[in-house]
């Protein structure tokens, strides 16, 4: 499998760079919708892989999350592919549409009646161009339509929505328990991280490669040589972590991948910044598309110390002599 | 230049590893022989590799078969995979079990040998190591030499019937205790290419004539020495591998020595104090503590175990590795400082009163100094990292 994987990875790495053009993201930022790169993916079918019982699927799922958050694909491709999974065993139709999901976290005041939901939720990745979302309510798997939204974006420009019904009637499935949305997003931003960290690697090499200063390239200067060297290790750590929950996706195991992968998202940001000067803080130079997003998708599906804390108390629960089967399992 | 730089980057990627079910039998066999060996032995754990030289262990490790198991059976191995004896050193470090006997010559000097060693030295070594009774040291440091290696000093001269040796080796842990000692020696004159002329010897600690004088450490403790030859005399056959060859050999070497679980653990029991301390405790922050502490150490157990894998396809991960040593000497670190934010103690040094937990504390926050030097520094690792991105 892990060649298996290689290759899709390195055709859906050329796909989202050929494809992910400045002027898409800039305009994407300004929110126009990418509809050409959005038919593009639908045609590769990378917004459901996850779909499906395949054993597979997960890994290769998480290798398209990874690409496109190496090249900051501005569109809801994990958001559609999580809710696809979700609700696979549904009798509702969704091969058609932009579906995303709604982080538990940031539900506000939410009231389920039957099949008629009322209050708001905050923060709906890419909500405005959705045509629904899935939700846990009452651990109950809902599918609401996309109906009034407040525009919001993150720190990235990508469109983070508040969304609000008044006696709506909504789809309502099987169980879903809300931590399966929660872990879900987290997972898949874990990889967007991971994908981003290496694309930030790669342009702090790049830059210095290329600048000189005092008569030589940047990176024969010692101090340039550790951060490049810093970067390189808390990707590793990401990197691992993430390994690691893709092998096995256990709480413990997504909730020790995305607090890695935030403490590194914030570290490299901060590192890539200082190697890059005054041109890396330019809008002209794409380092903000990067680096934004890390520092956006860190806090996304839960912070690194909301992640700490989960799995601080599942270890601390299961006690000091059961400490070891966990990090060896 | 791009094509170059992702292939660079690509190297420091981590495949993943999966065990099979004789290492994960060999597991459950081993810890069986673990807390025996705690009712028979009395041994304290104390997760810091280098803290507990017991010659008992270590020869009952290996008469039960657990000590070069991945070396050729001729040589007293049984052909096993690296990830089995990765299985096997994870094992006794987080049982905290007493292994600085037998590490360093089961870890490091025993594949050098099997690569690059004679046939004798093989017959006779390598099935002593293997059976826990034959330890070694490293000596590669000297008074002038510490990072760079390469300016090291100390000479062999081949009379023809013997080698003459005359140099001062530094920061030799255990040579007081151990059997033998692998020198780094200048065979001929330092060059404009400082890497080469350099051979590595074996030097039996106990007969071959030389001084071992103890440099207490800043614990008060006897750990490591000052070793001086003045024109010692070996036979000819102790040189290990190729004159001239030993830079090589030692970067081969030193791969073996950086990546191990070892990197990481030395403040385990710690960790386990936290958990068994917060498990009575209404408090957030001590979990969210424990949380930040065992998250990264779930990312640096697999990216060991992974280039455990490497190792094992033969590939050369030296970069990889320093990424490990580097980042599990912060982990070991920060395991202490997250600790001291959530649990107010003051570490006690030998006090008859004093709990176990204030004591191990002591002795690892006066140790933890030490331990990103043993292996090579955090700015070398550094800078081995930025070369494997190409950028050196
Ligand atoms: C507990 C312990 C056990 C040891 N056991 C052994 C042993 O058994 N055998 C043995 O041979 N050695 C042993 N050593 C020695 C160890 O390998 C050396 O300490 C290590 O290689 C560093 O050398 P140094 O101490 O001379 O420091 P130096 O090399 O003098 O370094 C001092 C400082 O300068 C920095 N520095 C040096 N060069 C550079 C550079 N190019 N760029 C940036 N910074 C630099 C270092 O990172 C460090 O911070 C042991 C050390 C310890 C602490």
């Amino acid at each position: 499998m892990t060649e298996e994987l290689d290759l899709i990875r390195n055709s859906v790495s050329r796909l989202f760079k050929e494809n992910a053009e400045k002027k898409i993201l800039d305009q994407a930022e300004q929110g126009k919708f990418p509809k050409n790169l959005w038919k593009t993916i639908k045609n590769a079918g990378y917004h459901e892989a996850w779909y499906g019982t395949g054993t597979d699927n997960l890994k290769i799922a998480l290798v398209i999350a990874q690409e496109s958050g190496r090249y900051s694909i501005p569109l809801p491709i994990v958001e559609t592919m999580i809710a696809r999974k979700l609700t696979h065993e549904c009798e509702i139709d969704l091969a058609e549409d932009i579906v995303t999901i709604s982080n538990p976290q940031s539900y506000d005041n939410l009231d389920l009646r039957n099949n008629i939901l009322s209050g708001n939720v905050k923060g709906v990745p890419f909500g405005r161009f959705a045509s629904k979302v899935v939700l846990s309510i009452n651990e109950k798997l809902i599918i609401a339509p996309v109906t009034n939204t407040h525009m919001a974006t993150n720190m990235a420009g990508e469109a983070r929505d508040e969304l609000s019904w008044n006696d709506c009637e909504i789809f309502v499935g099987d169980t879903l328990h809300p931590n399966e949305i929660l872990l879900y997003g987290a997972l898949m931003r874990t990889a967007q991280i991971c994908g981003s960290l290496q694309h930030a690697l790669e342009m702090s090499i790049n830059y210095s490669t290329e600048r000189e200063q005092f008569g030589r390239p940047l990176h024969k200067f010692q101090s340039i040589q550790n951060y490049l060297a810093k970067i390189a290790s808390s990707k590793a750590i990401a990197d691992s972590a993430l390994l690691r929950a893709t092998e096995n996706p256990s709480e413990s195991n997504i909730a020790a991948a995305k607090a890695c992968a935030s403490e590194a998202a914030g570290e490299v940001a901060a590192l890539s910044h200082r190697i890059h000067g005054a041109i890396g803080f330019t809008y002209e130079y794409s380092l903000h598309h990067i680096t934004r997003r890390l520092l956006s998708w860190r806090e996304e599906f839960g912070a690194e110390t909301w992640w700490h804390k989960n799995l601080g108390e599942i270890v601390v629960d299961r006690g000091p002599d059961k400490l070891w089967d966990l990090i060896v399992s | 230049m791009i094509g170059k730089i992702l292939t660079m980057s690509s190297m420091l990627s981590f495949p993943p590893v999966r065990l099979t079910e004789d290492s994960l039998n060999l597991r459950a066999e081993l810890r069986e022989f673990i807390s025996e060996s705690r009712k028979i032995l009395d041994w304290k754990p104390r997760s810091n590799f280098m803290s507990t030289f017991s010659s008992e262990f270590s020869k009952m490790l290996g008469s039960n078969g657990y000590l070069g198991i991945t070396w050729p059976s001729q040589y007293g191995g049984q052909d096993r995979s690296a990830l089995d004896r990765f299985v096997i050193t994870e094992e006794l470090l987080a049982a905290g079990a007493p292994v600085a006997a037998h590490w360093v010559a089961e870890r490091q000097s025993g594949p050098l040998l099997i690569r690059y060693g004679n046939e004798k030295q093989k017959q006779v070594i390598l099935p002593k190591i293997a059976s826990g009774e034959c330890y070694f040291s490293i000596g590669m440091s000297e008074p002038n030499s510490g990072s760079d290696l390469a300016s090291i000093r100390t000479r062999a001269e081949n009379t023809g019937q013997s080698w003459k040796i005359t140099g001062t080796k530094v920061w030799t842990s255990n040579a007081h205790k151990n059997h033998w000692m692998i020198l780094l020696a200048r065979t001929s004159p330092p060059s404009e290419k400082r890497h080469e002329g350099m051979s590595q010897f074996l030097i039996d600690l106990k007969n071959d004539k030389m001084q071992i004088n103890p440099i207490p450490n800043m614990l008060g403790q006897h750990e490591f020495n000052e070793v001086v030859m003045e024109e010692m005399e070996i036979p000819l056959d102790r040189l290990i591998g190729q004159e001239g060859n030993g830079w090589q050999q030692v970067t081969a070497e030193l791969a073996f020595e950086r990546s191990g679980p070892e990197r990481f653990l030395s403040s385990y029991n710690v960790l386990l104090e936290l958990i068994k301390v917060s498990g009575n405790q209404q408090n957030t922050e001590m979990r969210k503590a424990v949380g930040k502490i065992v998250s990264r150490l779930m990312a640096l157990r697999t990216m060991s175990i992974s280039i455990a894998g490497m190792l094992e396809r033969g590939e050369n991960p030296d970069i990889a590795a320093a990424v490990v040593k580097d980042s599990g000497n912060d982990f070991e670190q920060q395991v202490i400082e997250i600790t001291r934010e959530v649990l107010a103690i003051e570490p006690i040094c030998k006090s008859k009163n004093s709990q176990e937990y204030e004591s191990l504390m002591a002795d690892l926050i006066l140790q933890l100094p030490s331990f990103s030097f043993r292996g090579g520094t955090p700015e070398i690792m550094r800078s081995i990292i930025a070369r494997g991105l190409g950028v050196r």
